[in-house]
């Protein structure tokens, strides 16, 4: 045997090798890193699968690599992409595009109804995609001739711009992407689109290189290499930032928590910017709960919510379900429940619930009156601390509220298959900029398939009637008679307005926000400059 | 005392039977991987759609479990997933589509090179150290040692990760937070788990050194006039092989455990986060074949261990007859 | 008496925080100067001053009390799940040592099969079919753990079982359990002792661990493990929320491991 010297030995030993390893590789030059914009995001972008049809992939990386037909400018308008303009029919069956002239793809290919006509139909013919209107209501796609194209649908079409104007899966994708060329059915190979930028290198779960695409037809394109690193550690964002590993993190792609913001506040090297969102964090409740069934107690844990509480007070105050960028949202339409802990209490005892000093709660025949919260905090870390707020508000109602911390496939399978909750913490999704498509699969209530956050019949029927008009201004008065109703029945109780908060080195110039949040920056707009 | 032509036959039997073994504890883990995953809450096609952002409607959700079998009975379902391992096939994991074997290989390289080296470092730092420490029990080094093992042993993984990553890339920024491309990037989760491992390794082989060398025979060598500096310890550790041996194998999945975290922190490609992430995905094909894939690994280890067993105790035999001497 | 303390200072001082922390732990709701629930939000993330001597976290709630709270449910519980372990240990371990052949390597392929299977997946299931509470927590944490203990037992076992004295008492007619209780355990205690002691803060920790999936203790607990997972969020702003509880996690740990030696150099 060595003895326990020669041990000693091969430990030093290893450890010089392993130092001395570190001193032959090299750390990529100067000149090199001043090209390259790395950005921090927490899911690997799978750039090899980038197929515009389908939901592979990173939807930020398919926005940044194919254009859609038209874009989303806010407030429910469309304006031209690579649509220039566009006319629907009066019975919403019809609509023609006409497309931009002189656009190519990445590859030199023109851009033109035959690409069109290929992806509509190949996303068309994805099963995942089942469920989307343009889907479910597509007859044919006609190219008349090369910048015309004719969509034709089964009934009365209303979304079709806002599904079009998605990450996807109806963005333009040259038809050389797939062998056989332009074949529907075929393998994809390349993503090859529009867009400001095209994939040089992909290394999975590591980074994604973007460069920018030489044929751009908006903008000028960029002068520098996007670099999508994937780091899944909140914290090991936050000191990438620091470190300068990275030069830019946030907004849903690569979130920095909230709690940390305040190490790159006040700080010369940094800059934190903030945008607008569409998503929000709402409870969704369960109706078959005997005290929830109860109006009264609807109301009454509405008015007993202090919103202004969440998130240490950085949240717009909050009124309906849906954040003002919202379409169809405007100041007034949306009403809402002021933080009134009072009145809150009369409604409880309006409802014959008695105040238990002792414990201080209130009773139904010798039942408190108590509520199971059901979290997830995998996906949205800063639900467990506005759980606890939320269960501290309604403590002092008198409520009492058991949060039940679920794991991520859990708490799904509770909302989605068991409903075994009282409440539930949700959000709306970030695609939810014409909230139809949020309600309908939310709120909509049929016999085929029950309403998952609230079953109400003249809410569903409202649903159903805004599907079938086209006119903008008749579908604005209908969801005014939604938020309205929504409120009435006080159907779920609304917790914050999310932000977009980005933070980037102060050598990052440039930076603006986009429209959507599934495409948050301009990335083509960024430049860095040496201090 | 067996004649030698008796004693390899012995061994050849002993060998087959726990060959035999082998395969029927895997056959048993497979089954109970399988069955595990079919009771855990949540389903693998709702998971998938909800992941992409579609709503799980049921007749998409139905469609997607046909495709994948799990509309069929249980046995049904294993029965033919065995068929498919036996042919060397994996299945397709359900969110990417891709052969779970390419898939896991392309993964295992950075984990490998992870474990592997925070488990050499934590041997051949914690042998030595811990036998000193328990020859020298109650010197002051051995309390400061002691004293700094305690302290090893009460902070999580993922806090030292964190504190290691903070001081040595922030404060003072020497070495790179993320990723895995060079070997300086495997410096910080080296450490981090090397050094919440060895805490209990030094601890178990200081406690292990106090105890046996109190056993009768090395007394009996002391007072033969064996030198302690020397001889002793390398005396010591033939007798220690086996516990030690025991130790390092029921070690072993905690290397595992811990490499999970390391990678979800400094965001290494690896494999152990590609598992836990199906896990938490339920996509069924990546953590059976995984999960297989790691108990293979620890199986075939502790198989080998056994047979060392055998080599370094002539009275120990394979299988039978174990416990007589 | 005095000069036996006198003797052993520091596991004299062990044991008095030992007893300490169990009496404060069970006094909690009398003793702590804030009710650990009660937040205030124009109080958070206070820095620790004299009127909250570990400052107070991101719900403003008094870091002191909640950790005076937390005592109950990270201490306690700990060793009714590793007394369990150790039972389940003995008794299997010793049994299969025993009883050998076929039955012992059954054993062997059950503890493999434990061992190898990745625990998050187990702690899942258990929690996911059994649903909520800490019991069955605590029941997924045991089954997870209780292979480890059975193989090392098993393998201890069998190196006692060749110690001279053991070959000793069989001559003198002594047999089966009486050697076991007699002899063998007595002997094996002290590493296992050993492994007991150094488990107490890894429990604690998994328990913590546990809280990175949403499995574990839920809000508005004061679970040590709990709190040290949120304070690592909170590492830059306010590091005082991961200190505490994890400088008590360490008090705790290094009393047991203190205590341990000294008795295990009694022997």
């Amino acid at each position: 045997m060595f003895g326990r010297s020669g041990f000693g030995v091969i430990a030093v030993v290893l450890l010089l090798f392993i130092m001395g390893c570190s001193q032959h590789v090299s750390s990529p030059s100067a000149a090199e890193e001043d090209k390259n914009i790395v950005v921090a995001v927490t899911q690997d972008t799978e750039a090899d699968k980038l197929d515009a049809s389908t939901y592979n992939g990173s939807r930020h990386t398919h926005a940044a690599i194919y254009d859609a037909l038209v874009d989303y400018k806010g407030k429910g308008e469309f304006a031209p992409s690579l649509a220039e303009s566009w006319e629907i029919s009066d019975d919403g069956r019809t609509y023609i595009l006409h497309l931009q002239n002189q656009v190519m793809f990445s590859d030199g290919s023109p851009l033109n109804s035959a690409a069109v006509k290929f992806s509509l139909e190949r996303a068309v013919s994805r099963e995942e995609n089942a469920s989307l209107e343009i889907s479910r209501l597509l007859q044919k796609v006609e190219a008349p001739d090369d910048q015309t194209v004719v969509l034709s649908f089964k009934d009365t079409a209303t979304q079709v711009l806002y599904e079009l104007s998605q990450a996807r899966p109806y963005r333009i994708m040259s038809p050389n992407s797939v062998t056989p060329k332009g074949d529907v059915n075929g393998t994809f190979q390349k993503a090859i689109g529009t867009g400001a930028w095209k994939i040089a290198e992909y290394q999975p779960g590591i980074q994604t290189v973007l460069i920018p695409n030489d044929h751009y037809w908006l903008e000028q394109p960029s002068d520098y290499s996007l670099v999508f690193k994937v780091i899944t550690d909140p914290q090991a964002r936050v000191m990438a930032l620091q470190s300068g590993e990275v030069d830019l993190a946030g907004g849903e792609l690569g979130n920095i928590p909230m709690e940390s913001l305040p190490v790159f506040q006040n700080n010369d090297n940094y800059v934190i910017e903030t945008g607008s969102s569409t998503m929000s964090y709402f409870m969704v409740i369960n109706q078959h709960n005997t005290s929830l069934a109860d109006k009264n107690i609807r109301q009454a844990i509405n008015y007993g919510n202090d919103t202004s509480k969440y998130a240490g007070g950085s949240g717009d105050p909050v009124r309906g379900l849906f954040q003002e960028k919202v379409a169809f949202i405007s100041d007034s339409n949306q009403p809402s429940y002021p933080y009134n802990p009072e009145k809150a209490k009369q409604l409880i005892e309006a409802s014959g619930y008695q105040w238990n000093k002792n414990k201080q709660l209130y009773e139904k025949d010798g039942q408190a009156l108590q509520l199971r919260l059901v979290i997830q905090s995998e996906e949205y870390p800063e639900w467990k601390e506005m759980a606890e707020i939320f269960q501290d508000n309604m403590k002092q109602i008198g409520i009492q509220i058991h949060i039940v911390n679920q794991e991520r496939a859990a708490y799904y399978d509770t909302l989605w298959s068991t409903k075994e909750y009282d409440l539930l913490m949700y959000r709306t999704y970030t695609d939810a900029q014409l909230p139809y498509r949020f309600l309908s699969s939310l709120f909509y209530d049929s016999p085929s398939s029950p309403g998952v956050a609230y079953q109400d019949k003249p809410l569903s029927d409202l649903l159903d009637q805004i599907a079938a008009t086209v006119s903008t201004q008749q579908q604005q008065e209908l969801f005014n008679q939604v938020f309205l109703r929504m409120h009435e029945e006080a159907m779920s109780v609304p917790i914050y307005y999310a932000k977009q908060t980005f933070v980037h080195s102060s050598q990052v110039v440039d930076f603006r926000f986009n429209a959507i949040e599934d495409n948050p920056l301009k990335w083509h707009y960024l430049k860095k400059e040496a201090k | 005392m067996a004649l030698p032509e008796e004693r390899s036959e012995v061994m050849l039997r002993s060998m087959i039977h726990r060959l035999f073994m082998l395969v029927v504890t895997f056959v048993l883990f497979s089954l109970f991987v399988f069955t595990l995953m079919r009771l855990a809450p949540g389903d693998p096609a709702s998971m998938l759609l909800l992941e992409i952002g579609a709503v799980p409607e049921q007749s998409i959700v139905a469609d997607l479990q046909k495709q994948w079998g799990l509309d069929q009975s249980f046995i049904q379902q294993y029965l033919a997933w065995a068929n498919h391992v036996f042919q060397g096939e994996l299945g397709h994991s359900f969110s990417s589509g891709e052969p779970v074997l390419s898939e896991m290989i392309e993964r295992l390289g950075s984990t490998s090179k992870l474990i592997a080296s925070s488990f050499l470092l934590t041997l051949f730092i914690s042998i030595p150290i811990g036998i000193w420490m328990g020859l020298n029990e109650g010197t002051m080094a051995d309390r400061v040692v002691y004293s700094m093992t305690i302290l090893g042993l009460s902070i999580p993984l993922y806090w030292l990760a964190i504190l290691l990553m903070y001081a040595l890339g922030v404060i003072w920024p020497v070495l790179p937070v993320v990723g895995s491309s060079t070997t300086r990037h495997y410096i910080l989760p080296v450490t981090a788990m090397t050094l919440v491992q060895s805490v209990y390794f030094i601890r178990m082989v200081r406690s292990y050194t106090i105890q046996y060398s109190k056993f009768s025979y090395i007394e009996a060598a002391k007072a033969r006039g064996l030198r302690p500096s020397i001889f002793y310890p390398s005396y010591l550790l033939r007798s220690m092989f086996i516990p030690i041996l025991t130790l390092i194998t029921t070690s072993l999945p905690s290397f595992f455990g811990a490499s999970i975290i390391t990678e979800t922190i400094f965001s290494f490609p690896g494999f152990s986060k590609y598992m836990l992430e199906a896990i938490f995905r339920r996509d069924f094909p990546v953590i059976q074949g995984s999960a297989l894939f790691v108990a293979a690994f620890i199986f075939v280890f502790n198989f080998m261990t056994d047979l060392l067993y055998f080599l370094a105790d002539p009275r120990v035999h394979l299988d039978k007859q174990r416990w007589e001497v | 008496m005095i000069s036996i303390i006198r003797a052993n200072k520091l596991p004299t001082a062990a044991l008095l925080y030992i007893i300490l922390l169990i009496i404060t732990g069970l006094a909690a709701p009398w003793i702590s100067p804030y009710d650990p629930f009660h937040t205030n939000h124009q109080q958070k993330l206070l820095p620790p001053s004299v009127a909250h001597p570990f400052g107070t976290d991101y719900l403003g709630r008094d870091l002191l009390s909640r950790v005076i709270h937390g005592i109950s449910e990270s201490v306690f519980p700990v060793f009714i799940v590793l007394s369990v372990v150790m039972l389940i240990g003995l008794l299997v371990g010793t049994w299969s040592a025993f009883l050998g052949n076929k039955l012992d390597m059954l054993m062997m392929s059950l503890t493999d099969i434990f061992t190898a299977l990745p625990s998050m997946l187990l702690t899942i299931v258990v929690v996911g079919f059994l649903g909520f509470g800490m019991e069955n927590v605590y029941f997924a944490v045991i089954l997870s753990w209780w292979a480890k203990y059975v193989r090392i037992i098993r393998g201890l076992i069998h190196d006692v079982k060749k110690e001279p004295y053991i070959t000793a008492s069989r001559v003198s007619g002594a047999f089966g359990l009486r050697i076991i209780t007699r002899h063998m355990i007595p002997n094996i205690m002290p590493q296992i002792g050993t492994m007991l002691i150094l488990d107490v803060s890894k429990v604690i920790l998994t328990l913590s661990g546990l809280s990175f999936l949403g499995i574990g203790a839920q809000p508005p607990s004061p679970e040590w493990g709990v709190m040290l997972l949120d304070g690592k969020n909170y590492l830059q702003v306010a590091p005082w929320m991961g200190f505490f509880p994890g400088f008590m996690i360490f008090l705790t740990a290094a009393s047991f491991q203190i205590i341990g030696e000294r008795l295990r150099r009694e022997r």
